[in-house]
């Protein structure tokens, strides 16, 4: 090469010589670059910020001033569980449409915007944990875990009781200052409720009274549950004869024990609210149910039957809370103070079935609505005997003990 | 080498100019592609790794900790992750093996039996399923196979399934459902690997006196095979790493690992684990075609893909 021959021009001689991008350098290169640059970014912003101090930026916050600094934007939105409101035919719902009347504030309502708790927790909490809005200015909660998470974090607003006369007035004693909310300083009540058995009494034999009656061989493929860890955990532990409310690591393995090897067989599926549509479709003959969900069916589906279990059942609570990142808290506290109100308060009652946290709206419902199936209901309103088997959700005292009940208890919905 | 061989000094600078700006050229050109695959595919792609890597919960915060332990705690812990993972396999290559065999004669019959003027309608029909959500229609099937469904009322009439019995919640109905949805995209690169096919080459096999099944499996399956290895790609990925079909359609005994990774991810918030996760399927996705790809042999799928 040395002597270059004279046949071969300059330009030739170059492009023989002069190292040339092949394909292969190019992908090679370009892969080095980009691994180096992604490396530099991730590494340096490593680690995902954890939500235990949020709570202390919360705490020193003075609510009368933080109140009095927001206005009235005339609209807000409100996140809640299918069919957990009144609603007309045309889709319609009146008692919203009473408050935008009264006070001019329109509502953005998604209804089914909850199917599940733990998922929807697990939505929010990102946007919440980096102080963004979630989108919603009011969402349902049930007390639980996630509830006491969102309180610890200081990621909902205090309510501001001075300007919630109707709640004051009207709130019932159980509202009033809830197990799970000292003095109901960041939640208001919706509803309360029950979980027990529905089923479609002409598609099965026999009577279903209790937990136990659903690992019967003859219901093989008819059951239908729920996929709430917390859930399951009441019932299986009702039926080991446990008190959910002081059980222990060894009670939850024996509670999952029970549901895997006994229930699980029977089980066709593991639902979120989306049990409803199934049981109403008759896809599925008996299912874990909440109690008003079912007795507002009766009227359609004669035949379905919803129980209070034997062994006992959960009471739980779901709640209005405001997130501290909302755009327009204030329109959602009118609105909570609004809903309030014995002759409001009925009317969403007369529709969904649960009980209300208001005072007087079971009269209300009976004198004025002249509605005495509900008001009358030994579902809707148990007797005490039967009350007296109602569980609180156990409670957690940590991150660890969640995780190890969640560990115990997720196995059985997913199977293996 | 090059120093030596190179012209009169004089014009050197120049020339190295030249030469510079003739080796950028490649690489300015490909910057765009290549900034696209860095911030879309490889970005990700690490830190998805990172994550996985790390230890912690939502309350504590993730610290990366090069945690490689996971990888064996994953198929060593409560939740049997595995058999999740075997059973997403199982189902996604039952499905796509599904989806080819419907797809070859449909694509076959509109590529080559239909007049030139049906064809455009026909692959219409074929992608009209597009038009609706993919959720709005996994939807509706749960409502056709449920209980009280026209489907189900049908199998029970003709005394193919017991009264009560159900063919949704199964892993049939899931299977279905990956099938339903993902059956154009194997429709179409098949469809599109068979129209280039010369209908010369099916001639010369006609004179040779090739009968006509070993020229379909002579000269058509064989110039096909891009066709059938782009669908592959496209409904293998989608299916094995799918949640929607199996908590739609599914029932108990349906969980797949992409109902794990939603779920680690959005409900429990381990996002080390849901990464970690992410990975192992990635890999063995990866793993599972580059072994097709060597084995059936792809050299022209570049034309496709």
């Amino acid at each position: 090469m040395r002597n270059s021959p004279d046949h071969l021009t300059a330009a030739q001689l170059r492009g023989l010589t002069q190292p040339r991008l092949t394909r292969r350098d190019l992908f090679r290169g370009a892969g080095a670059l980009t691994c180096a640059g992604a490396l530099a970014g991730v590494l340096d912003a490593c680690g995902i910020q954890g939500t235990n101090n949020s709570g202390e930026a919360a705490a020193s916050i003075n609510w009368s001033t933080w109140w009095a600094s927001k206005k009235v934007n005339g609209h807000f939105s409100f996140d809640n569980w299918a069919e957990y409101i009144d609603v007309t035919k045309h889709g319609k719902h009146p008692t919203l449409e009473r408050f935008t009347a009264k006070t001019g504030i329109k509502v953005a309502y998604n209804d089914a915007a909850v199917a599940d708790v733990a998922t929807y927790y697990g939505k929010i909490s990102p946007s919440l944990a980096a102080g963004k809005p979630i989108g919603a200015d009011l969402f349902v909660m049930t007390n639980g875990w996630q509830f006491t998470e969102l309180v610890q974090h200081g990621w909902v607003a205090q309510l501001d009781h001075a300007r919630m006369p109707n709640f004051l007035k009207y709130a019932d004693p159980t509202a009033v200052s809830p197990s799970y909310d000292f003095d109901a300083l960041h939640s208001a009540v919706w509803q309360t409720g029950y979980t027990g058995i529905a089923y479609h009494s002409d598609m099965i034999e026999g009577d279903i009274t209790g937990w136990a009656d659903l690992t019967k061989p003859e219901y093989h493929g008819k059951v239908g549950l729920l996929s709430d860890l917390d859930e399951l955990a009441i019932a299986s532990m009702s039926v080991l004869g446990v008190q959910p409310e002081t059980s222990t690591e060894d009670d939850w393995r024996k509670a999952a024990d029970w549901l895997t090897s006994k229930l699980r067989p029977n089980v066709t599926k593991f639902y979120d609210q989306g049990y409803l549509d199934a049981f109403k479709a008759k896809q599925v003959p008996i299912v874990m149910a909440y109690s008003g969900d079912v007795l507002a069916i009766q009227s359609d589906f004669p035949k379905a039957k919803f129980v209070f279990p034997r062994e006992g059942f959960t009471v739980w609570h779901d709640n209005m809370m405001i997130p501290i990142t909302a755009r327009n808290p204030l329109d959602a506290l009118t609105w909570i103070d609004f809903y309030y109100q014995p002759s409001i308060a009925a009317t969403v009652e007369d529709y969904i079935w649960y009980v209300s946290p208001v005072t007087g709206v079971r009269q209300y419902i009976a004198d004025e609505l002249q509605d005495t199936d509900y008001s009358d209901s030994p579902l809707a309103f148990p007797p005490a005997d039967v009350l007296a088997k109602a569980h609180l959700y156990p409670i957690m005292k940590d991150r660890t003990e969640h995780d190890l009940y969640t560990s115990i208890f997720q196995p059985v919905v997913q199977g293996s | 080498m090059t120093a030596a061989t190179a012209p009169a000094p004089v014009r050197a600078t120049g020339i190295r100019r030249r030469r510079f700006a003739r080796g950028a050229t490649p690489y300015l050109l490909s910057l765009a592609g290549v900034a696209w695959l860095a911030f879309f595919f490889l970005v990700p792609l690490v830190s998805g790794l990172l994550v996985s890597l790390m230890t912690g919960n939502p309350d504590d915060g993730y610290q990366l900790t090069w945690n490689w332990h996971i990888y064996v705690d994953l198929f060593t812990g409560p939740t049997p992750y595995g058999t999740y993972l075997t059973r997403s396999f199982v189902y996604g290559c039952t499905a796509t093996l599904l989806t080819i065999v419907i797809a070859y004669p449909v694509a076959y019959y509109i590529a080559f039996r239909v007049s030139p003027r049906w064809k455009s309608t026909l692959l219409t029909f074929v992608m009209m399923t597009f038009f609706v959500s993919f959720i709005i229609r996994t939807d509706m099937w749960f409502y056709l196979l449920g209980g009280d469904g026209p489907i189900s009322r049908l199998l029970r009439t003709v005394h193919l399934t017991r009264p009560g019995q159900s063919i949704l919640a199964t892993p049939g109905s899931v299977i279905g459902g990956m099938v339903y949805n993902d059956l154009a995209f194997m429709i179409l690169p098949i469809y599109v690997a068979l129209e280039r096919i010369e209908p010369s080459l099916h001639e010369a096999a006609n004179d040779l006196y090739a009968r006509r099944s070993s020229t379909f499996f002579r000269v058509t399956v064989p110039l096909s095979r891009s066709g059938v290895f782009a669908g592959i790609l496209l409904v293998l990925i989608d299916t094995v790493g799918d949640p929607v079909n199996s908590s739609i359609l599914g029932g108990k005994n349906t969980w797949t690992i992409g109902q794990s990774i939603q779920f680690a991810y959005f409900t429990n918030q381990q996002y080390n684990v849901a990464a970690a996760l992410s990975t192992v399927l990635m890999v063995l996705l990866g793993i599972v075609l580059f072994a097709y790809a060597r084995v059936v042999g792809t050299e022209n799928v570049e034309e496709l893909v």
